[in-house]
This record gives C-alpha cells, sequence and structure tokens, in this order.
C-alpha cells in the first residue's frame, strides 16, 4: 500500500481526508488505482494518459516528471505527494501611460494582418512591426538586454566604454542605450558602409572607427576584437555570441506573440545573428509546440542587407541551426520586390529584412491548407531610402545593391 | 481579506528581493486573517512569468494544518490585477483566495480568479 497525501484542493473529492491509500508498482499504477477508489478526482490527477498540467506529483520529494514520469516505480511504503501546480505571472511588461524613459517603450511592438499579402484566405498572416520601437528596429531590444544584463552582472560599470562591430542597426541601438545610461560607445565598420548609417550613427552620439571596406563586416569584427585585447576599459557588448540577444526575444518578442495570439503555425524571422530565431522561436515552442520556425536566409553570393548566409562561413556562436525547423533562401531581387509590394498593398514601409521576411511568410503560408503566419519585420524603410531599389525597374534592383555595406 | 503589516512587509521584501524577476509564495490564512507568509521559489525565474515551487513534503505539511492558502505573486511592473496567463493557469486553484503584489505600484491585491475571469476580494 502507498499512502498518498492529499492537498486541501482536492480534499472535496475524497471525502476530506488528508491521506488516502491506493495499491500499485508504479506512479501510474498507484494513480489509476487512486482514481479508482476515488471516481471524483477523475481528469483531475490523470489526463490523456499523463499526470494533469495543474497536479504535481512527488515521490521521496522529487517531482516525477523529474524521473520516469508515470512510469516511475514506487518503493513499498513510500509516500506520494500530489500538490497543487501554480504559474502565472504578468506575462508581458505594462507600458505606463506616460515613460519616465525612453528604455521603457523599448517592446510591446504591434501585431498587424497582412490580408493583401497573404496568398489565401484560410491562412493569416500577421506582421510583428519591431519598426516601431524607439531607434527604428527591433535592435533595441537587443541593445537594452545586452547593457543591462552586463550592469547586473557587475561586467559593465561607470567609467567603462563600449565598443561593437557593427555599421547598422544595433549601433545605433546602442547609441541611445549608452547615451541614457552615460557610456561612451564607438562603432567599428566597414569603411564602404553609407554615410547616412554613419551620420545617424554620430547623430546618435557615437564615435566611428573605419575597417577596410575589403574585409567586409568580419574585417569590423577581427579590429573590434583587437581593440578591446589592446584596452581592458572596452567592454564589447557582442550580440553574435551574448545571451542576452536571444533571452531579449524570448521573454519579449516570443512571449509578446505568444500572449496575443491564440494560434501560430509558422514564425518568420530573418537569419542575422539568429537571436530573434532562437529566442522567439524558443518561447513560441513552449505555447505552440507544433509551430515551424522558419528563417529567411540569404541566397550565398547575394547579400541581403540585414541578413547572414552561413554559407559565408561565420556562424554565430548563440545560433543554433538544428532548432531552425525550415531555412529558405531568399534573393536580393525577391527581398525587394516584396518590400515594395508590402508598401503598395498593406501601406507598411519595411526594411529589406522585412522583404525577405515577407517573401518567406508568403511562401510558407501557400504551403498550408489554413493557419497562421507570423513574420517579424526587422525594420522600417527610413533608414534605407537612399537607396535605387525602391523605383528601379525590376531588373535593375541588383546592380543598385551590389556596392555598399549597409548592415 | 485582512493582511497584517507584518505579513504584507514580508511580501513586499521578498517580491523587492527577486527583482528584476517576479516573486511567489503562499499566504496561510486562518479565516480570512493572513497569519503567515511562506517564501517560496519561482521555478521559471523571469520578470513576466512564474512557476512556484516549494520543498513538497513542507508543502503537504501546510496542506495538514487547518488553514487556507492563497497563492501570491508579484507583477514588476504591472497593477496587481490577474493576467490573461494567471487567469488561464489558475488551475486547482481557482475560486481561491489570490494575491498579487506590483512591485512598482507598491500595491497588494486580493482576487477570486475561476476560468472565466476574477473578482476583487476586499482587503484590509
Amino acid at each position: 500500500m502507498t499512502v498518498v497525501r492529499i492537498p486541501p484542493t482536492l480534499r472535496g473529492e475524497v471525502g476530506g481526508a488528508r491521506q488516502v491509500e491506493a495499491s500499485g508498482e508504479t506512479v501510474r499504477d498507484v494513480l489509476e488505482d487512486l482514481v479508482e477508489r476515488h471516481p471524483a478526482l477523475g481528469n483531475q490527477i490523470l489526463t490523456n494518459g499523463g499526470i494533469a498540467p495543474f497536479v504535481n506529483v512527488y515521490l521521496g520529494g522529487e517531482d516525477v516528471r523529474t524521473m520516469d514520469g508515470l512510469d516511475t516505480t514506487v518503493p513499498d511504503g513510500e509516500t506520494l505527494i500530489l500538490l497543487p501546480a501554480m504559474a502565472g505571472g504578468s506575462s508581458q511588461p505594462w507600458t505606463p501611460a506616460v515613460a519616465r524613459s525612453l528604455l521603457d517603450l523599448v517592446g510591446q511592438t504591434p501585431l498587424v494582418e497582412l490580408p493583401r499579402i497573404s496568398p489565401k484566405e484560410s491562412v493569416t498572416i500577421y506582421a510583428k512591426l519591431e519598426g516601431q520601437n524607439p531607434t527604428g528596429s527591433i535592435k533595441d531590444r537587443v541593445a537594452k538586454a545586452m547593457i543591462e544584463a552586463a550592469e547586473a552582472s557587475g561586467e559593465l560599470e561607470p567609467g567603462r566604454a563600449l565598443l561593437e562591430p557593427t555599421s547598422g542597426n544595433t549601433g545605433i541601438s546602442l547609441a541611445l542605450v549608452a547615451a541614457l545610461k552615460g557610456y561612451p560607445l564607438t562603432c567599428v565598420l566597414p569603411e564602404n558602409a553609407t554615410e547616412e548609417r554613419k551620420r545617424l550613427l554620430r547623430l546618435y552620439g557615437a564615435d566611428i572607427v573605419h575597417s577596410p571596406a575589403s574585409e567586409g563586416s568580419n574585417g569590423a569584427v577581427r579590429l573590434a576584437l583587437e581593440m578591446a585585447e589592446a584596452d581592458p576599459r572596452w567592454f564589447v557588448p557582442f550580440q553574435y555570441a551574448n545571451e542576452a540577444n536571444p533571452r531579449a526575444h524570448y521573454e519579449g518578442t516570443g512571449a509578446e506573440i505568444a500572449t496575443a495570439l491564440d494560434r501560430v503555425d509558422v514564425l518568420v524571422a530573418g537569419l542575422g545573428t539568429g537571436g530573434t530565431l532562437m529566442g522567439a522561436g524558443e518561447r513560441l515552442r513552449e505555447t505552440f509546440p507544433d509551430v515551424v520556425i522558419a528563417a529567411a536566409e540569404p541566397l550565398p553570393g547575394d547579400p541581403v542587407m540585414g541578413l547572414r548566409s552561413l554559407d559565408d562561413g561565420y556562424v554565430p556562436p548563440i545560433l543554433d541551426v538544428s532548432r531552425l525547423d525550415r531555412k529558405v533562401l531568399v534573393s536580393n531581387e525577391q527581398s525587394v520586390a516584396a518590400v515594395r509590394e508590402l508598401l503598395r498593398l498593406e501601406g507598411i514601409l519595411g526594411g529589406v529584412s522585412a522583404g525577405a521576411a515577407i517573401h518567406v511568410a508568403r511562401r510558407l503560408a501557400a504551403e498550408l491548407d489554413e493557419g497562421v503566419v507570423v513574420a517579424i519585420l526587422a525594420d522600417g524603410g527610413w533608414k534605407y531610402l537612399s537607396a535605387d531599389f525602391w523605383d528601379a525597374p525590376e531588373a535593375g534592383v541588383e546592380q543598385s545593391m551590389e556596392s555598399t555595406v549597409w548592415w | 481579506m485582512v493582511i497584517p503589516a507584518a505579513v504584507r512587509a514580508a511580501i513586499a521584501e521578498h517580491a523587492r528581493a527577486e527583482l528584476p524577476n517576479e516573486a511567489c509564495g503562499l499566504l496561510l490564512l486562518d479565516g480570512d486573517q493572513a497569519v503567515e507568509y511562506v517564501a517560496g521559489e519561482n521555478a521559471s525565474p523571469s520578470p513576466y512569468f512564474f512557476e512556484l515551487r516549494l520543498d513538497p513534503v513542507a508543502w503537504a505539511d501546510i496542506g495538514d494544518r487547518d488553514l487556507e492558502q492563497a497563492v501570491v505573486h508579484s507583477h514588476v511592473s504591472a497593477p496587481p490585477r490577474p493576467s490573461r496567463t494567471d487567469v488561464e493557469r489558475i488551475g486547482l486553484w481557482r475560486d481561491r483566495p489570490y494575491v498579487i503584489y506590483s512591485v512598482r505600484l507598491d500595491e497588494l491585491a486580493a482576487w477570486r480568479v475561476s476560468p472565466d475571469g476574477y473578482e476583487p476580494l476586499p482587503l484590509a
């Protein structure tokens, strides 16, 4: 016989007893016997052949889910403890009507339906408009999370200076966070980054160090790491290897989508550092176990601004490719066509990587009979206005984007 | 429900100690009178989520005292109202007293929560 201790929340079902007896060799046998003796317990204890979601079962002080689950052997004379599980939480940051700091307005971006982009009525495509963050891109989440994590761990203290290899959105986001928190910031970027980008970074208060144009973004990474090695005053957040990056998307981007929607079949995001796909993907999998996490990846040798081809040789340490369900290659031309269409059909001025995500979202939506596809649009198109592709004839798009590093 | 100042202070102190994450625990009630706060561990540490964990034997022993139990958790910045997650996850705690403390507002509120919604419990 096994003694089963009953919590007050379930005592009504066992005639008020604090503990009852049941027999069996495994946890399953004991619980099935228990339900047979006290049918009112029914599916509050066991559902669909498993332990019911709101009950925890302990044997020898340990949760049986961490042992062999229902197959755990129950030694004779051992006591089984049932306890009511409790989970909850505010589930999302709450935004007051008046913010004390721009940093409080990072995240909580809107989701909007794209009925004219969706290839069929039975599939709904939603866009998450990350361009509505304070500096206009998803990187505000990452910059804030990396700096606050480093402050919390004591790694970043007043007197240190920030250094990051980036010519793009991460630099602008870091510049905002650094300015509000009082750290100087230096960005290392390839010489051929657009004047528009350099100007924005300077306006936000960042200093700029150039790396050779011929070495591309990998050259900027190399130079930044060399500088940090030579002078310990530098703190390099380094978004490609910083765990706070995917965590920002787990706790923010992904949690916001999971709270807002009752169903998600496919999540599409551009492949850059991998932070969005890893973090938001993991969070969505918890709520929607069958969700397909799809990366929009540029064709090798055909760079899409803001995205990274894994074939270029660098796999960011935070990216675990095995956690991606789909990788869909997308060309520059397709991305640009999609971003123009997004503006024409839905009135959304997106960046080029948003076009890549929309292209992939539409393709995967076409494969579904019905369902919900969420595309994360990393930024708006405002920072790309000097590019020719907005009004170039379709065939001229390629040439207009080749010679410049954007991101 | 009556929550004396000392118990209220224990809840607030635990919630602040767990920042930036949500804190959780059990409030023990004798009738409508709160007599003790048992701090729990947040098994899913996050600013937006909690999962209450207590030593199972100690918790079962608490269940054998003739006291009502109420789950307590903190919201870091949101007001002390049940969120959609709180309502969805109420499970076996439905229709029992449920207490939320907002750290930002330094406000405590009590509720009765069911899967269909919640209603306030007057606090004194």
